[in-house]
C-alpha cells in the first residue's frame, strides 16, 4: 500500500476509492467507472499503478487511436488472448460473441477491466458504443469491469434516457504545494539532466545535488508560474529549462549556492521572459556542433545568426512576424486587397477605389452612423465573405501599374489560400468562390509597409 | 480537388499510384518524340546543353541545402543514441522546417533530405502530403504502410511508377499496432539474443512536407495518437512550414503541443537561392546560352512578382532554351567552344546563308574592304573560318564580358543608393541592354568609389580580386585554341582583340599592384619626388607594359605639380581611371558584337505568352478576334470592335454581350443577335427562324460554360454578367 502512495503522490483519496471499488481477488467487480479530472491531474497513472499493484487482467485502449471501432475491438480481443493471434472483429455482436467464446474458456471467475483512456472520443463515435460498453458486464459472463478515464465531466456525455450511470470518481486539480511536492519527487532527474549537459566541478556537483537547493530553486519558480499554468507537464518542462539557468552562476563559481537572495535576483528576471515562452514549447538550445559545410558558405552566417534572435520576436509579435514573411510582391498585394474587400462594406468600394466617386450626400441617418461605436467598427466585427471577382476588381485598383490577369497571378490565390491566409476553397471558379481573409489589422500594416502601401487610407472605418 | 490552380471546372489528373498504363504509353511516346528529332544537329547540341545546366543545377541545390539538410539529419541521429528524452514521458522529437512560400521548390528539398535521412540514419522514412490525409485513418495508414514497407514504397512514388511488392500487408491492416508488432519483430527479437552487437535502434521519421494544408484535426490526434506509442516507437517528426512557426501553435492546442518537443530550422529564402542560380549557372560565361537583359528581366520579375519558385524560373530558362534552338541548325554554334570548328565544318551552304542573313552580320562586313566581302559571299569555305574565328571573339568577348559584370557587381554591391541595383542579374540586365559606360548611374557609381576611404577601397578590390580568381578558375585549364595572331601587343588598334583569359589575367594583376600600393598607401600628403620616383618603379616592374599607363603617369605628374596629394589620393586616381577602361572595355552591350543572335536569347515577345499564360486574355482574344486562331478569311474584320455575321456564333454572342451592363435581357440580346445575322430581314420573319433561336441557345450556353454569364433568379428573362 505504502508503495503505491510513494509512487502516486497526493492521491491518497482517489486511490483509496479506486481500490475499493476494485476490491480484491475474486470479488465481483463494479460494472463501470468513469473517473474524470483535467490534464495532468494523475488520473491514468493512479488507474494503471492499482491494476498493476492487484495483478487484474486489463486491457488499455487509447480511444484517439481508433478512427474506426473496428480497431477497439480487436484491440480488446487481442489484449484479452495472451498469445498473438489476429482476430477479426468487426461489429459490436462479433465482439460479444467472441467474448463469450472467450469466458467458456475461463475456468475461473477471473477479473477483466478495460481501460478506455481519452473516453471522451466516445462522443465522436456511434452513441451505442459507449453505452454498451457502460453496461458491458451484461452482455457476456465474464467478470469484467470498464474504466473511463477523460477529462470531460460525466455531464457532458448526452445519452439517451435509460443509461445505467457509472460510478463517478474526480480528480481535482493539484493545489501548489502538491506540485511543489510532486515536481520535488523528480530533484534527482533534475540534477542528473543537468550535470549531464554540463562540465561540473565535483565540490560544485555536491552543493548542486543539496535538496535545499532545488527547493528553493523551486519556490521561486512556482510563485512566478502557478499562476498562469498549473498543468503538472508543462510546468515541469519549464522547471527542468530555468533550473539549468538557475545554476549558471553556480556552476561558474559566481554565486555561491546558498546565497539566496542573489540567487533570486539573478533567476528572476530569466523567469518572467521563459513565461513568455511558456507553452511554445520551443527548444532554443543551439545546435551544439555546426556543420563543416556551413564554414564554406559564409553568406549563410549572419542570416542563421539572425534567426535565433527573431525568433522570439517572432513568436511574441505579429509585426516582427510578418515582416520575416516573404511573398511575391502581387502576392502581397492580393493579400492586402482580400483584408480590403474582407472589411470593408461592398456598397462603400466605389468611393474608397474610384477616382471620380462623386459627392456623397450628408444624410442624418449617416451621420449618426458615422459617430462610430467601437463595437461596430468593421474591423472589429470580424472579416466578412467576398467573392473573387470583389478581389481582383480591388487588387487591380489598388496596383498602381497596369498588369494581365496572368494565370500566375491566379495561382498565387490558391497559394495564399494553402497558406491559409485567406479562407476559402482552392479552386479559382469565377461564379461559385468565396474567400474571407483571415489575417488581422496588425499582420496586413506590417505587409502593406513592406510594399509602400497605406491600409488606413482606403479603410472605411478610417474615413 | 486539391491543389488544382485553374480558372475553368475541369477534370483534373491526380497521380494515385494506378499508373501501370500509363506507364507503357510513355515508353512507347518517348521514343516517338526523340525519334523525330533524334537526327537533328540543334536537337543534339540543345540535350547536351540542357543536361549540362541540368547537373549543375543540381550540384548547386546540393551545395546550397546540405547545411541545413547536415543540421537536420544530426538532430535526428542525436535521438537515435539518446533514444528517448528522460523521465517525462509521450515527448515527441519533432524538427520543424520553415522552408519559405515557394511551395513548388520543396519537393526537391523533402526528397534530398529523405534520401540524406535514409543514407545517414535509418532506412524507415514515411512521407505524408496532406492529398494523403483526408482522414485520420487514411493518415496512420500511409505513414505505417510506409514505414513497414520502407524503400521500395517511396522510390517507386518517387518515380512515379508502382509494382506491388510481394509481401504486402493491406491497406486496412496497417494500423499503429501493427507497426508495433512489425517493429519489435524486426528490431527487438535479435537483441536479446546477442546483446552485446545487438543492432542499434532505428529510429522511425515520418515527414510532414506542407504542413500548412492538413486539416489541424487531424494532424493533432494523429500527433496524440503517436504520443502514446513513443515509448515504445522511436519516432521523430519532420514538419515542413511555409509560413512561420506560429503556424505550428495556431494549428496545436496546448495539449498537442505539450507532446512535441520543437526545434526549428530555417532554409534559404527562395530569392537568396535564386540569385545564387541566377549568378552561378546561367550568368557566368561557361554556360553554353545566354539570356538578354530583358528575356532575364522577364523572368526575373515573373519570380519575384509572381511565385517565388526557383523551379518555375529554370523551366522557363528551359523553354527560352527550346526556343531558342528548335529547329534551326544554326543554333548549332551555341555550344562549347571546343566544338566550335567541329560544327562549322558541318555547316551546310544554307544554313550558311542564313547566318549571313544575320543582322549583326552587316556592321562587320562594312569594315571589310572589297575583296572580303565577296569572298564571304561566295567562299562558303572562307567564310567558314571567317566564322569560327568570330565565334571564338564572341567567346573572348563573353568570357570579359561577365568577368566585368561581376566585377563591377563586386565593387559596387556596398555603395549608397544602389544606384545600379544590388545583385549581379541587376547589373547584367542593365549592361546588356545600354553602354554602361555612357550612362548617368554609372557615372555616379564610379564617382562614388572615388569617395571611398582607404580600408574600404582596399575591400572592395579584394571582392573583385575574388570575382576574377574564380573565373580564372573555372575556366578550363587547357588553354583554348586560337585563330587569333599572339597577344603580346596589346597596343593593337582594335580593342577587342585583347580579350579573353589574358585579359581577365591583366586584371588580376594590375588589381594585385592597385591593392598592394592601396593598402600601403600613405594617407599624408608627400613630398612628391620620393613617392613619385617609388611609384614610377612599381609601375615599371609590375604593371604590365603599356603606353598609355605611362602616357597617363605623365599627366599625373603634371597634375601634381599644382596640388600636394597624398599618395593614396594619387593611387585612387589612377585606379579609377584604370577602372574606367577596363569597364568600357569589357562592357560593351553583346549587341554591338558580330553573330550575337547565335548565343544570346532575345526573343522575349514570343516567350512572354508561354510563361506568364494569361487565359482570361487568350479567351478574350480569341473570341473578340477569332482571326488570330482561326486564320481564316471569312472572319477578317476591318477593327477587332465590329462584328460581322461570317464570325462565330459564340464569338457575335460574346461581342453583343459586352455591350450591356451587369443584368443582359435574354431576349434584347436575341434580337441584336438576329440582327446581326440577318440584317435584311425583317424583324417578324427574323422571329419565326427557329435555326437563329437555337442557335443562339448554343451560344448562350457556351458563354455560360466558359464563365462569363450566370442565370439569376432575380430577374425573369435575365443573366448576370460576371466579368467586367
Amino acid at each position: 500500500m505504502e508503495e503505491i502512495y510513494a509512487k502516486v503522490p497526493c492521491r491518497e483519496n482517489q486511490l483509496n476509492s479506486l481500490l475499493d471499488l476494485l476490491g480484491e481477488g475474486d470479488e465481483p467487480l463494479p460494472v463501470s467507472v468513469f473517473i474524470s479530472g483535467n490534464m495532468a491531474t494523475g488520473k491514468s497513472l493512479c488507474v494503471n499503478t492499482i491494476l498493476e499493484h492487484l495483478r487484474f487482467k486489463h486491457v488499455n485502449i487509447d480511444c484517439i487511436e481508433c478512427y474506426t471501432p473496428k480497431i477497439m475491438y480487436e484491440a480488446i480481443l487481442s489484449g484479452l488472448h495472451d498469445d498473438q493471434v489476429d482476430m477479426k472483429c468487426d461489429s459490436l455482436w462479433e465482439l460479444m460473441n467472441n467474448l463469450n467464446a472467450y469466458s467458456t474458456q475461463q475456468y475461473s471467475y477471473e477479473p477483466i477491466v478495460l481501460v478506455f483512456d481519452r473516453a471522451e472520443r466516445f462522443r465522436a463515435m456511434d452513441q451505442n458504443i459507449m453505452c454498451t460498453f457502460i453496461r458491458l458486464r451484461e452482455f457476456c459472463n465474464l467478470n469484467i469491469c470498464t474504466l473511463f478515464v477523460t477529462h470531460l465531466i460525466y455531464d457532458s456525455f448526452h445519452f439517451k434516457m435509460g443509461v445505467r450511470e457509472p460510478i463517478k470518481i474526480y480528480f481535482p486539480n493539484y493545489n501548489k504545494e502538491e506540485l511543489f511536492k510532486i515536481i520535488f519527487i523528480h530533484q534527482k532527474a533534475f540534477v542528473r539532466h543537468l550535470t549531464n549537459n554540463h562540465e561540473v566541478d565535483c565540490g560544485i556537483k555536491e552543493d548542486l545535488e543539496r535538496p535545499e537547493l532545488f527547493a528553493n530553486f523551486l519556490n521561486a519558480f512556482l510563485s512566478v508560474f502557478y499562476r498562469p499554468c498549473r498543468d503538472l507537464i508543462e510546468l515541469q518542462h519549464m522547471a527542468r529549462v530555468n533550473f539549468v539557468k538557475y545554476c549558471e552562476p553556480i556552476i561558474k563559481n559566481e554565486i555561491k549556492y546558498n546565497d539566496l537572495s542573489k540567487l533570486w535576483r539573478h533567476i528572476a528576471p530569466i523567469l518572467k521572459t521563459s513565461l513568455e515562452l511558456l507553452y511554445l514549447r520551443i527548444n532554443t538550445s543551439k545546435s551544439t556542433a555546426q556543420s563543416p559545410a556551413k564554414e564554406n558558405h559564409e553568406w549563410i552566417e549572419p542570416q542563421s545568426y539572425n534567426f535565433e534572435n527573431t525568433l522570439k520576436e517572432e513568436l511574441l509579435s505579429t509585426k516582427t512576424f510578418a515582416q520575416s514573411f516573404e511573398l511575391p510582391y502581387y502576392a502581397k498585394f492580393l493579400l492586402i486587397a482580400a483584408y480590403l474587400a474582407s472589411y470593408n462594406p461592398p456598397k462603400e468600394d466605389k468611393r474608397l477605389f474610384m477616382k471620380n466617386h462623386g459627392k456623397q450626400r450628408k444624410r442624418l441617418q449617416q451621420v449618426k452612423a458615422k459617430a462610430k461605436i467601437s463595437e461596430k467598427l468593421n474591423t472589429q466585427l470580424g472579416p466578412k465573405i467576398f467573392t473573387l471577382d470583389r478581389l481582383l476588381a480591388i487588387f487591380y485598383a489598388i496596383l498602381e501599374e497596369k498588369i494581365g490577369l496572368t494565370s500566375n497571378l491566379l495561382a498565387q490565390i490558391a497559394t495564399l489560400v494553402e497558406l491559409k491566409l485567406i479562407a476559402g476553397s482552392k479552386e479559382i471558379d469565377l461564379d461559385a468562390s468565396k474567400y474571407k481573409c483571415i489575417v488581422g489589422y496588425d499582420f496586413i500594416s506590417a505587409v502593406a509597409q513592406t510594399v509602400g502601401f497605406n491600409v488606413r487610407k482606403y479603410l472605411y472605418d478610417f474615413m | 480537388m486539391e491543389s488544382t490552380t485553374s480558372v475553368s471546372k475541369g477534370v483534373f489528373l491526380f497521380p494515385n499510384g494506378f499508373k501501370r498504363t500509363k506507364h507503357l504509353k510513355k515508353k512507347s511516346k518517348q521514343p516517338l518524340f526523340e525519334s523525330i528529332f533524334k537526327k537533328e544537329p540543334w536537337y543534339m547540341t540543345f540535350k547536351s546543353n540542357w543536361n549540362i545546366i541540368e547537373h549543375q543545377l543540381k550540384e548547386l541545390h546540393e551545395q546550397t541545402y546540405s547545411a541545413m539538410l547536415n543540421d537536420v539529419v544530426n538532430y535526428v541521429k542525436s535521438f537515435d543514441q539518446t533514444c528517448l528524452y528522460d523521465s517525462i514521458e509521450g515527448i515527441i522529437p519533432s524538427a520543424t522546417l520553415l522552408t519559405g512560400v515557394n511551395q513548388p521548390d520543396h519537393v526537391n528539398q523533402f526528397l534530398a533530405l529523405i534520401h540524406k535521412i535514409r543514407e545517414d540514419v535509418t532506412p524507415h522514412v514515411a512521407m505524408i502530403s496532406s492529398q494523403d490525409a483526408q482522414t485520420v485513418k487514411h493518415m496512420v495508414e500511409s505513414a505505417v504502410s510506409q514505414l513497414i514497407h520502407g524503400q521500395e514504397y517511396l522510390d517507386d512514388s518517387a518515380d512515379e511508377s508502382m509494382i506491388e511488392p510481394t509481401v504486402r500487408l493491406k491497406k486496412s491492416q496497417c494500423t499503429m499496432r501493427s507497426l508495433l508488432n512489425w517493429y519489435q519483430s524486426t528490431h527487438m527479437n535479435t537483441s536479446p539474443k546477442k546483446l552485446k552487437h545487438a543492432p542499434p535502434k532505428k529510429i522511425l521519421v515520418i515527414i510532414m512536407p506542407d504542413f500548412e494544408s492538413f486539416n489541424c484535426n487531424i494532424l493533432q490526434d494523429f500527433v496524440m495518437i503517436i504520443s502514446s506509442y513513443i515509448s515504445s516507437l522511436p519516432i521523430v517528426l519532420i514538419f515542413g512550414v511555409a509560413t512561420s512557426v506560429s503556424a505550428l501553435h495556431k494549428s496545436f492546442p496546448y495539449h498537442v503541443s505539450s507532446k512535441l518537443l520543437i526545434k526549428v530550422f530555417h532554409s534559404h529564402p527562395s530569392h537568396v537561392y535564386m540569385n545564387q542560380v541566377v549568378e552561378n549557372i546561367f550568368l557566368t560565361h561557361t554556360s553554353p546560352f545566354h539570356l538578354s537583359g530583358r528575356a532575364l528581366e522577364l523572368l526575373t520579375d515573373v519570380f519575384l512578382f509572381y511565385d517565388f519558385s526557383v523551379t518555375g524560373l529554370v523551366q522557363s530558362v528551359k523553354y527560352c532554351m527550346m526556343e531558342h534552338y528548335y529547329g534551326d541548325n544554326i543554333k548549332t554554334l551555341c555550344c562549347n567552344r571546343e566544338k566550335i570548328e567541329e560544327t562549322v565544318s558541318k555547316l551546310k551552304s544554307d544554313e550558311l546563308e542564313n547566318i549571313r542573313q544575320l543582322l549583326s552580320f552587316r556592321p562587320f562586313l562594312e569594315v571589310q574592304d572589297c575583296e572580303t566581302k565577296i569572298g564571304l559571299f561566295e567562299d562558303d569555305n572562307f567564310f567558314r573560318e571567317i566564322l569560327s574565328k568570330e565565334m571564338h571573339k564572341l567567346h573572348d568577348y563573353l568570357h570579359s564580358f561577365y568577368l566585368c559584370v561581376h566585377m563591377l557587381s563586386a565593387l559596387v554591391k556596398d555603395l549608397p543608393k544602389n544606384l545600379l541595383g544590388k545583385t549581379v542579374r541587376e547589373i547584367y540586365t542593365k549592361c546588356t541592354t545600354e553602354h554602361i559606360t555612357e550612362t548617368q548611374p554609372y557615372r555616379e557609381c564610379m564617382q562614388l568609389i572615388g569617395f571611398q576611404s582607404q580600408i574600404k577601397m582596399a575591400e572592395s578590390i579584394k571582392n573583385a580580386l575574388k570575382e576574377v580568381n574564380s573565373v580564372l578558375q573555372t575556366s578550363s585549364p587547357v588553354k583554348p585554341l586560337r585563330s587569333t595572331p599572339s597577344k603580346t601587343n596589346t597596343i593593337s588598334v582594335k580593342v577587342s582583340n585583347d580579350l579573353g583569359q589574358d585579359f581577365a589575367k591583366l586584371i588580376r594583376i594590375h588589381l594585385l599592384t592597385f591593392l598592394r600600393q592601396i593598402e600601403s598607401a600613405n594617407n599624408e600628403g608627400l613630398i612628391l619626388g620620393n613617392a613619385n620616383e617609388e611609384q614610377e618603379h612599381d609601375l615599371d616592374t609590375d604593371v604590365a607594359p603599356g603606353n598609355r599607363y605611362k602616357l597617363k603617369e605623365k599627366l599625373l605628374k603634371a597634375t601634381r605639380v599644382e596640388r600636394v596629394q597624398s599618395e593614396f589620393e594619387m593611387v585612387r586616381s589612377r585606379f579609377m581611371s584604370y577602372l574606367g577602361e577596363v569597364f568600357a572595355r569589357g562592357l560593351q552591350p553583346p549587341r554591338t558584337q558580330t553573330f550575337h543572335e547565335l548565343l544570346f536569347f532575345s526573343d522575349v515577345a514570343s516567350v512572354k505568352k508561354q510563361i506568364v499564360g494569361s487565359p482570361r486574355g487568350a479567351l478574350h482574344l480569341a473570341l473578340n478576334n477569332p482571326v488570330h486562331y482561326l486564320q481564316c478569311s471569312c472572319c477578317h474584320l476591318p477593327s477587332p470592335e465590329s462584328i460581322s455575321e461570317w464570325l462565330p456564333d459564340v464569338s457575335i454572342a460574346y461581342k453583343l454581350h459586352r455591350e450591356c451592363g451587369k443584368h443582359i435581357n435574354l431576349y434584347d440580346w436575341l434580337q441584336a443577335f438576329a440582327a446581326v445575322l440577318r440584317p435584311d430581314e425583317e424583324d417578324e420573319e427574323r422571329f419565326q427562324d427557329a435555326s437563329l433561336q437555337a442557335r443562339f441557345t448554343r451560344a448562350v450556353a457556351e458563354l455560360q460554360f466558359l464563365g462569363f454569364i450566370k442565370s439569376s433568379k432575380r430577374k425573369t428573362d435575365h443573366v448576370m454578367r460576371l466579368t467586367w
